[in-house]
């Protein structure tokens, strides 16, 4: 451990802040007095070497340091951050098996989404802008991912939705784009409130936010504190997690927060395949399975997890199928894949999880940044409906999209097989709160939503590379091409998308072909899970009775059916969708269209949840913001408040008026009555105007006399107050013992 | 070394004189002169963030000598933590402001410089007053400048405006006066003849209930006004909307600090058995504010006012932290105090810089803005974040003290404070919300006005007076710890001595005194203070209370 160089680190994270730093710096300078060739070039060669060194450090630390080196987990201090009292959050940094999966995947995937920009972004006057933020976004991811403690991970939480926001409403100038942005914010904003308040809960119980310290507590099970202590009667641990999972909710797109995603299209295409669908938005995922041993002990966070997860991959799917924008309908996939990843988390499955969060940042990022190239090539068009048949000019984007539809549909052998194949198994035959309904229910949402996917995922490939042209004939002419700096990236994507399924290779498969290839990331990630993998009890984790389990394995059989059937469900419906979409709309299609009648304009127009959410959230809160401004503030505080005061004020001015009449021997007069009065006062009543010792004494002597009493003497005491007529006598009563002060 | 305090109240009363004397109508030369003296001052008070002596609890450059005998009333100067940033904050911001308003400010330019630096004496002197009567005198001092400020050099309705925030805040320091002088004369009593008004003198004065819960409101009617606590509020939006931008700047940066420094350095020390009842209702008020604040700063269609009721959602905040009475609360309400100062101070600039070419301040006029204006985009959206509390920047740093602290340590004075804190933390999705709205009004969508078209970016002096609060707005985000080095052993003595002199208050209510005490008569009694405490407030009430408890007892059929 000694000859780790922990310090690289940090500069993970430095380089691409670095880069962000100089191109907010100097490249509106750049842009303005260079040429503007040589400016881009400078603006995107800082960018990208800055991603392409975290890249680099990433890699090198990984396989120098945790795979040849052997060590499993290195921590860099960097400088106490906050503190006060006995609270002490370190500014540390982490990198363990998990977060090493996920910094390989960030500056992978980060540093091909950037290259591709260069072509895509070719010709934006805010090239620097663009490529400051992106390079912001990949140092809040970093952060998120190797915080030590939670809240340096809030740092990075918060980091990326600020990026996202930005991002999103990159085209600022469009009103509805800056509108998604701060939707996007806004709905983040929800869940990172429940994830500040989840810190808050674990750490009244931890007194910490280490992770570490938190496993500490939360290794002890049953006898954790976590669990054995209630916050508003319900154990610590489901609070917090329950809370953390709303923050999950936000940042991964889950319902009931998702709808922010779809918006967020509304962003330049790179930005979507890198923040909205490779990394940004696994976040939830990672911080789930980042915390498997708090989740763990709450059962009931789990099963709600799960069938949230399962509910939103079957619910965003349908929505799927009926979209006509070629991102809106990839954004639906995503949230539909994250709904997947949560299943897999919600059931115990932290393995499939990330797994399935490795092979869908490739064949998302993959189809996305086709999509970018598809939109570039239609002149920025997006609509489905007047494509078609683009495979013949863009063969490379076609066939690289071809290959992620056929991963993200789970055909063998690619890495969607795998990863969802897995998740399905996971969530039928893991144990849960409340097996086995839950799993009937999970496997269940997962399989119909496997189908809507292969179908949703294939009418999309058709209707735009295959068939022909549906759009003018100016496009297809003159437009319609490929450049080589966005297809390099494609390609190594696919390849990816093609072979990162042998890092889970099933143990049924390798019983019945004899190709015993071990679980690289189950072992690889066995550190991770290790504390909850012991618990036992209601806070077990792992293969459930008459779940198919044998010596620790799904038998093969039912693991070999469960492959059958959702390659066979994939197959079909890409068939159909085959059929439907081959060559254009077809008939049948429009009668299935017509036959659905209801059902399809509920998928069409996303079930009305934003109208819905409008009604019930948005137009109320304007319209409780106006009643508390102009009824609340201006009426009663200001108007009755303080306005009554003031005119009560007034009046009183007005009665005294009378006495300022402006008339000077009236004046003298009261000034001399004034004065009479005051000397009266004065050397009629010695203990006023003088703190002798003896007029204090007199009152000391006096015990039964407290309060304010004390300061007014002890003689019974009244006021009078008279206008003409009207008296008013206030007494106050006589010095009697009690009266004044005293105890309550 | 010693006197650096009096030299820093001395040095702007100097330029003031010496602005006073200058002709009329030398309107750059008298602002000359003051950004001259202020940043003189500025330069002068630097010795107190480098010499200061982190991980000391106690008064620092202290100095005391007799005023006016007679009466026990000293000049007694210091600073400690939980006040040398606010010093600083106000001797930063000052020369800033001047130097901002080099255009704003056309008319008697003279009279402006003249109250800007009278009010920072003003500032400073209530910052560092170590004796009440003292404190008082220059509490007063700052309130004729600043309603001078608003009222000459204000926008249309300033002189109302002027009047409103006069005689809101005359009203709640009259009470505290009264209340001054009877705890003065207690302290004569029990002390049997030792006149003093001197802070530790009368912090060792202990009330009986009653009358501690009437002097502790008094002080309260003044410090929530200032803050401004909800329901009180109503004279900030004016107030900020007519004010020109350093009015503004000074208003949200020092002034509404010094209310909360109030509550920290007198009302909740001094009377702590009455704010430890009171702290409940407080709390609630805050939280009110906080989430109050937000939804009216929403509905705001004046950019300015929508900040000045952001300015009421934040301070809600910042009270919060102080009524919790925990370490993090108070170290948190200090430095998010340093923040709002910072951000929202900012912020109005950022405002100023726009009405300045534009001279309106209404959401509708403007749109499109980024396009035009690059560079004041970026310091508008930093100052922006910051003030919506974005982690990495200096607003997070308290408000996460702040609720950490409340959430797990207030249970001896607020009752579930988990839950408090979940209200209160709906204020960060608000703040995000309202502060959107008004970023995305204002510089995003396309340009709709012509006249927004020809818009000036930032001048380089603009650029040099933003550039010092961001820097120290990233600064303090990124790396507080030189900040809460100091803070943090302030706030420790003082959550410490609170409970001590809570313990006293209660025991001298045991005890069946009518009569006020010694908080050293009881030193015996409270060597456990908070079990005291809780033998007075019922020990089997507490897990209830404060929202946590035991939980029972889980056998799931989950194990395979």
């Amino acid at each position: 451990m000694n000859a780790v160089p922990t310090q690289d680190l940090l500069w993970i994270i430095l380089a691409p802040l670095c880069g962000a730093i100089f191109n907010l710096v100097f490249g509106r300078l750049a842009m303005r007095k260079l040429p503007d060739r040589t400016a881009r070039e400078v603006v995107h060669l800082v960018a990208i070497s800055a991603v392409a060194i975290a890249c680099f450090l990433s890699f090198s630390v990984w396989w120098d340091v945790m795979v040849e080196g052997g060590v499993r987990r290195l921590v860099q201090t960097v400088y106490p951050w906050i503190f006060s009292g006995e609270t002490m959050i370190g500014f540390d940094l982490l990198l363990d098996p998990l977060s090493a999966v996920m910094i390989l995947v960030v500056t992978g995937v980060g540093l091909l989404i950037h290259i591709f920009s260069v072509g895509y972004m070719a010709h934006d006057p805010d090239y620097h802008r663009y490529f400051a933020y992106l390079n912001l976004f990949m140092a809040s991811m970093l952060i998120l991912v190797l915080g030590k403690s939670l809240l340096v991970t809030f740092v990075g939480w918060e980091g990326v939705g600020l990026c996202s926001y930005l991002l999103i409403g990159f085209w600022f100038s469009d009103e509805a784009k800056a509108s998604a942005g701060r939707k996007a914010f806004v709905m983040n904003r929800i869940g990172d409130f429940g994830f500040i308040l989840g810190l808050f809960a674990l750490y009244t119980v931890v007194h910490s936010l280490d992770v570490d310290a938190i496993a500490a507590v939360a290794a002890r099970g049953a006898q954790s504190p976590l669990v054995t202590t209630a916050l508003w009667g319900v154990p610590v641990a489901t609070v917090a997690t329950l809370l953390l999972f709303l923050g999950c909710t936000g940042k991964s797109a889950q319902i009931p927060l998702y709808t922010w995603l779809p918006d967020a299209m509304a962003g330049p295409t790179p930005v979507s395949a890198l923040i909205h669908a490779a990394t940004m938005v696994t976040a939830g995922v990672y911080l789930i399975v980042r915390l498997n041993f708090v989740f763990a002990l709450a059962p009931l966070t789990m099963a709600i997890v799960a069938v949230v997860g399962g509910v939103t991959a079957l619910f965003a799917a349908t929505i799927g199928i009926t979209q006509f924008d070629i991102k809106k309908v990839l954004a639906y996939s995503t949230v539909s894949q994250l709904g997947y990843m949560f299943l897999a988390a919600g059931m115990g499955a932290w393995v499939a999880a990330i797994f399935h969060l490795m092979t869908h940042a490739f064949f998302k990022a993959c189809l996305f940044l086709g999509s970018g190239s598809v939109i570039e090539a239609c002149h920025h068009n997006q609509d489905i409906r007047t494509m078609g048949g683009l495979r013949k000019k863009m063969p490379i984007t076609a066939g690289t999209f071809f290959i992620s539809c056929l991963a993200i549909a789970g055909i063998f052998p690619f890495a969607g097989f795998f990863s969802k194949d897995e998740i399905l198994v996971g969530a039928y035959t893991y144990a849960s709160e409340w097996s086995p309904l839950i799993n009937y229910l999970g496997w269940g949402l997962g399989t119909v939503a496997a189908a809507c996917t292969a179908f949703y995922m294939f009418r999309l490939y058709y209707l735009t590379f295959e068939g022909s042209f549906r759009g003018d004939e100016h496009t297809w002419t003159h437009h319609v091409a490929e450049y080589p700096i966005m297809w390099v990236p494609l390609v190594i994507l696919a390849f990816l998308a093609t072979v990162a399924g042998f890092l889970g290779w099933p143990h049924a498969l390798g019983e019945v072909t004899g190709l015993h290839l071990p679980h690289v990331l189950e072992r690889w990630l066995e550190p991770v899970t290790a504390t909850s993998a012991r618990f036992a009890g209601p806070y077990y984790v792992g293969l459930r009775d008459g779940g198919f389990a044998h010596d620790g394995h799904v038998t093969v059989g039912a693991e070999m059916g469960f492959m059958g059937v959702s390659l066979g469900v994939a197959v079909v419906f890409w068939l159909w969708a085959r059929r439907l979409y081959g060559d254009g709309f077809s008939k049948e299609a429009e009668a299935w269209k017509a036959r659905l009648g209801k059902l399809y304009e509920a998928s069409l127009h996303k079930y009305w949840v934003d109208e819905l959410y409008d009604a019930v959230v948005v137009r109320p809160f304007k319209f409780l913001a106006k009643l508390c401004y102009r009824f609340f503030d201006a009426l009663v505080v200001d108007g009755v408040g303080v306005g009554g005061t003031a005119g009560l004020v007034g009046w009183l001015g007005d009665v005294v008026r009378v006495f300022h009449n402006g008339n000077v021997r009236r004046y003298l007069l009261a000034l001399l009555v004034g004065v009479g009065l005051v000397l009266a006062t004065v050397y009629g009543n010695p203990t006023v105007s003088s703190l002798e010792p003896s007029a204090v004494h007199r009152v000391q002597s006096r015990p039964d006399l407290g309060g304010l009493r004390t300061t007014l003497g002890a003689e019974p005491y009244r006021i009078e107050i008279g206008f003409g007529s009207w008296k008013k006598v206030i007494d106050l009563g006589p010095a009697a013992p009690g009266a004044a002060g005293g105890e309550r | 070394m010693n006197h650096l305090l009096s030299i820093l109240l001395v040095l702007p009363v100097l330029g003031a004189l010496t602005t006073a004397l200058l002709p009329r109508g030398e309107d750059r030369l008298a602002k000359g002169v003051g950004l001259f003296f202020s940043g003189l001052a500025f330069l002068v008070s630097l010795p107190l963030a480098t010499a200061f002596e982190a991980g000391r609890a106690g008064m620092q450059f202290e100095e005391r000598h007799a005023w006016i005998d007679r009466f026990g009333i000293g000049y007694h100067v210091g600073v400690d933590g939980l006040s040398v940033w606010l010093v600083l904050l106000a001797t930063f911001l000052t020369p800033l402001c001047i130097w901002g308003a080099w255009r704003a400010i056309d008319h008697r330019s003279r009279e402006f410089v003249v109250s800007m630096l009278l009010l920072e004496t003003g500032m400073i002197g209530a910052l560092v007053a170590l004796d009440l009567v003292l404190f008082f005198t220059f509490w007063e001092v700052m309130l004729v400048p600043m309603a001078l400020i608003i009222g000459i050099w204000g926008s249309e309705q300033r002189v109302k405006a002027a009047i409103k925030f006069f005689l809101y805040t005359m009203v709640g320091s009259a009470l505290m006066l009264a209340a001054i002088v009877y705890l003065a004369v207690v302290h004569y009593q029990v002390t049997k003849g030792t006149l003093s008004f001197d802070l530790a003198d009368l912090d060792r004065v202990v009330l009986p209930p009653d009358v501690q819960a009437l002097c502790f409101w008094a002080f309260v009617a003044s410090f929530a006004i200032k803050v401004p606590l909800f329901p009180v509020h109503t004279w900030l939006p004016d107030a900020h909307t007519q004010a020109p931008t350093p009015g503004s700047v000074i208003l949200a940066g020092v002034l509404l600090k010094l209310g909360t420094y109030g509550f920290i350095r007198f009302a909740m020390p001094l009377f702590p058995g009455a704010a430890a009842e009171a702290a409940q209702l407080l709390a609630i008020l805050a939280i009110v504010g906080i989430v109050y604040g937000a939804l009216v700063a929403y509905a705001q269609s004046d950019v300015k006012r929508l900040v000045a009721y952001s300015s009421v959602s934040h301070m809600g905040f910042v009270v919060l932290g102080i009524v919790g009475m925990t370490t993090q609360g108070l170290t948190g309400a200090t430095y998010q105090s340093l923040a709002h100062g910072l951000t929202t101070g900012a912020l109005f600039l950022c405002i100023g810089v726009l009405y300045e070419r534009r001279h309106t301040r209404a959401l509708d006029a403007f749109g499109g803005v980024a396009k035009v204006m690059p560079i004041f985009t970026a310091v508008f959206m930093i100052a922006m974040l910051g003030s919506a509390g974005l982690p990495g920047l200096v607003g997070f740093v308290g408000e996460f003290l702040i609720m950490v602290g409340t959430f797990s340590g207030s249970a001896h004075v607020l009752n579930d404070p988990p839950l408090l804190v979940l209200v209160a933390a709906t204020g960060v999705i608000l703040g995000a919300v309202y502060l959107l709205h008004m970023f995305q009004r204002v510089m995003f969508g396309p340009i709709t006005h012509p006249e927004n078209e020809k818009l000036r970016d930032l001048s380089l002096r603009e650029q040099l007076v933003f550039a010092p609060i961001l820097a120290l707005i990233v600064l303090m985000g990124v790396y507080p710890k030189p900040f809460l080095e100091t803070i943090d052993p302030s706030a420790q003595a003082l959550a410490a001595h609170f409970t001590h002199k809570r313990c006293a208050s209660v025991a001298l209510a045991r005890s069946g005194a009518s009569r006020a005490a010694l908080a050293d008569d009881f030193a015996e009694a409270c060597t456990d203070p908070m079990a005291v405490i809780r033998a007075v407030y019922g020990d089997e009430r507490a897990p209830q209370v404060s929202g946590f408890g035991p939980a029972p007892r889980q056998e799931g059929p989950r194990a395979p």
